[in-house]
């Protein structure tokens, strides 16, 4: 007896919109940053109970990947909000205002 | 498990068909290298490698161009014409683009090294995108080929328009990868497989349901940003006007050739049976969407790279017009169906786009000269320059004899051969309208007198790639043969 | 542990479980939680409720012997520390690869040792790369 194949694509459903509102909703660049790596996760757990649920080792392979580009990912965005940090002393997205939105 | 042996799933015909992009890693670990330990003086050595790795990569590509479709590491990536095309584009996007940098690089003290580095590893990228067969592979390709691009956008670090152009293109960008993430993971949850051939299979027996629709409209929104197509267009303009021209010239053109060659084959290949018609229509009103808003904010632009990066949304457009007429049957007699325009577009386009780039690097420095004035009289002061930027404008609008006319009059053929004649229309129009905003440039540049200033920044590489783009613009207007025929024997093999 | 399986052995608690619809193993975990927090929570709980409590200036410091604190300990990082970080962020996710290949090793042979050769090789470049940049000292 395991919890349903269901219950987790609500879970991660639940997740990647928490996820996805706060890049919406959310004003500074690291918090924006961390809303998306959960946005990831919750593919991950997608991706874990799919292979689960299908019996397979496939969506496993991809779970490890997905976290490879993550870390990657990590990696470019801290350095650049470096970058923005040292350029416009602040990482608010709202005092971008040197382009237009 | 007795008996497993992994040489039964890889063999060396593998690394053969992948060669063009594994030499390009090569040759970018080899540079990484000479920058550590070559001499200063010696610098210049690395962007002779680049070259010729590019250029030796491009030959393979073009000797080993396939008959039929071939896989590679157990049909994660396939070799076929059509992916080798997409190739053909994105390496000579690439040769174009370290040609034109090169002074510009000097100018604003930008890292060559690295720079050159990141355009390698990115074309690696787009290159894995134009083979992927699996959503897996397609998805790292368009990371590899993405996380490069962040950093080369705020590759200007102390210069505020680059950094917030890098941070804007991150942020969307990482999302819009996670939406696109998320919809792999639902299409695998509901069918069970991420290779494309095998999806075909199992989307065939499945009816248009609710998490389907969730997850091709994520598939959809991941593509589309890439493709800069609205509604995700919003970060194209920022990014064109604060990241450095030559990363915005290769961007423009590589994302581009790269991410729709991928949605072609995802679309075609899996999404093209019963139910194709309802995927259309999601593209169609992505289509619109794009070549309308792209084309009539361009008309009230002043600033020639924002302008640029409009009218690329509309191109965008134009390209998505071509992938609807290729998901359903029927064409024009004697002309070229939807996927074959679409690939003869993006070998227009990366002309005429990069060349129009290149007279931007001709004309200033980052952030400098960038609007209409400072193109005025430029038939006076520079005729040539002023002449090649003329073609380029006028394949861009799609007037004969260039390649852009032909490029467009085949795909809006292709679309009326499918019925999508309404959307063919809205083609033609909105065509009208960028002839507008792009023969206003031309306005300034032959009618307005020349301004007081017009420092220019030539070199030997920009007057090169400027000639060959002038006259690639215009010889394959009038002889499109060759290269039409060669992207419909590629087209042919997508289905083996 | 017998002592919670032993807990939820009851067939009431069983039949209750099939009721509700609820996975019945999880239940041990959710106990063995309760049971946690109780540990840590109860004696804390005590010692707030039975120790006297006599507060002086002397006593509220930081520390009671020593140097006087003299900030918050709430202060920026240093920024020296964060390409150490952006680098060990990176080179430490790449051990999700070689913890399946060591599992498998005996399956994937001499084939599996090149590739992975190949791909710390790969990874050894960014390294030496990261190394001569002089990230890894110390920033001034």
């Amino acid at each position: 007896m395991t919890v349903p194949f269901g219950w987790y694509l609500f879970l991660s459903a639940l997740l990647f919109v928490i996820g996805a509102v706060g890049v919406l909703r959310r004003r500074n660049a690291i918090l924006l940053f961390m809303c998306i790596e959960l946005m990831l996760n919750a593919v991950n757990l997608t991706f874990v109970a799919a292979a689960r649920h299908l019996g397979q080792l496939d969506g496993q392979l991809f779970v490890f990947l997905v976290i490879l580009v993550a870390a990657a990912e990590v990696a470019i965005g801290l350095s650049i909000i470096i970058a923005i940090y040292k350029s416009h002393r602040s990482v608010d997205v709202d005092d971008l205002k040197l382009l237009k939105w | 498990m007795t008996g497993f042996n992994p040489l039964d799933y890889v063999n060396s015909s593998d690394f053969l068909s992948t060669a063009p992009e594994l030499l390009l890693v090569g040759v970018g670990l080899l540079i990484l290298m000479l920058d550590l330990f070559l001499p200063a003086k010696r610098r210049e050595l690395i962007v002779q490698v680049t070259v010729m790795g590019l250029l030796l990569s491009l030959a393979i590509v073009w000797i080993g161009w396939p008959d039929s479709q071939s896989e590679a590491f157990s049909g994660m990536l396939v070799v076929d014409g059509y992916s080798q095309f997409i190739k053909m584009v994105v390496l000579l996007g690439a040769l174009l683009v370290v040609f034109i940098s090169g002074r510009y690089l000097r100018n604003e003290g930008i890292y060559v090294a690295e720079f050159y580095e990141l355009l390698l590893f990115s074309s690696v990228g787009m290159m894995v995108m134009a083979s992927g067969a699996n959503l897996l592979t397609i998805y790292l390709g368009l990371e590899l080929m993405s996380l490069p691009l962040y950093v080369l956008a705020a590759f200007l670090r102390a210069n505020r328009r680059s950094t917030e152009a890098g941070l804007k293109y991150f942020l969307l960008g990482g999302f819009s990868s996670a939406l696109l993430l998320y919809g792999i993971s639902l299409i695998y949850g509901l069918t069970g497989t991420t290779n494309l051939m095998a999806l075909q299979h199992s989307l065939a027996s499945l009816p248009v349901s609710p998490p389907l629709l969730v997850a091709m409209v994520l598939l959809v929104a991941g593509f589309g940003f890439k493709v800069s197509a609205v509604p995700f267009h919003l970060w194209t303009p920022d990014v064109y006007m604060g990241a450095p021209t030559p990363v915005v010239a290769f961007m423009s053109v590589g994302t581009k050739a790269a991410a729709i060659a991928a949605f072609a084959r995802l679309m075609v290949v899996s999404f093209g049976g019963l139910q194709s018609s309802v995927w259309a229509s999601m593209l169609i009103v992505l289509a619109v969407g794009s070549m309308v808003l792209g084309n009539v904010v361009a008309v009230v632009q002043n600033n020639v790279k924002r302008m640029l990066a409009y009218s690329a949304i509309g191109h965008g457009g134009y390209l998505l017009v071509g992938l609807i007429a290729s998901m359903k049957p029927g064409s024009v007699v004697g002309l070229p169906d939807g996927l074959t325009s679409l690939l003869f577009y993006l070998f227009g386009y990366l002309f005429a786009n990069i060349g129009a780039f290149a007279v931007v690097i001709y004309l200033g420095r980052e952030g400098q000269h960038e609007s209409y004035e400072d193109y005025s009289g430029l038939a006076q002061t520079r005729p040539w320059l002023a002449a090649v930027m003329m073609i380029f404008l006028l394949s861009l609008t799609g007037i004969p004899p260039t390649i852009g006319f032909v490029g467009k009059f085949y795909i809006f053929a292709a679309a009326i051969g499918s019925g999508y004649t309404v959307l063919a229309l809205i083609g033609l129009l909105t065509s009208t309208i960028s002839l507008y905003y792009y023969m206003g440039l031309g306005m300034y540049m032959y009618m307005r007198p020349p301004v007081e200033r017009h420092v220019f920044y030539p070199t030997r590489g920009l007057t090169i790639s400027l000639i060959v783009c002038a006259v690639a613009t215009v010889l394959f207007g009038i002889l499109p043969q060759t290269w039409v025929h060669l992207a419909q024997s590629g087209v042919l093999q997508l289905w083996h | 542990m017998e002592f919670i399986k032993t807990l939820f052995n009851f067939p009431q608690v069983h039949e209750w479980l099939g009721q509700a619809g609820y996975p019945a193993v999880y239940l041990g975990a959710l106990a063995g939680a309760v049971l946690a927090l109780l540990i840590a929570a109860v004696p804390i709980l005590m010692s707030v409720c039975l120790s006297p409590s006599r507060p002086s200036a002397a006593k509220k410091a930081a520390y009671e012997c020593g140097v006087p604190p003299v900030g918050t300990a709430r202060e920026k990082q240093m920024v020296r520390f964060y390409v150490v970080a952006i680098l060990f962020v990176l080179f430490d996710v790449e051990t999700a690869f070689l913890f399946p290949w060591a599992v498998a090793y005996d399956m994937l042979g001499l084939f599996g040792l090149i590739e992975m050769g190949l791909f710390l090789a790969i990874l050894i470049f960014g390294y030496v790369y990261a190394w001569k940049k002089e990230a890894l000292d110390w920033v001034y």
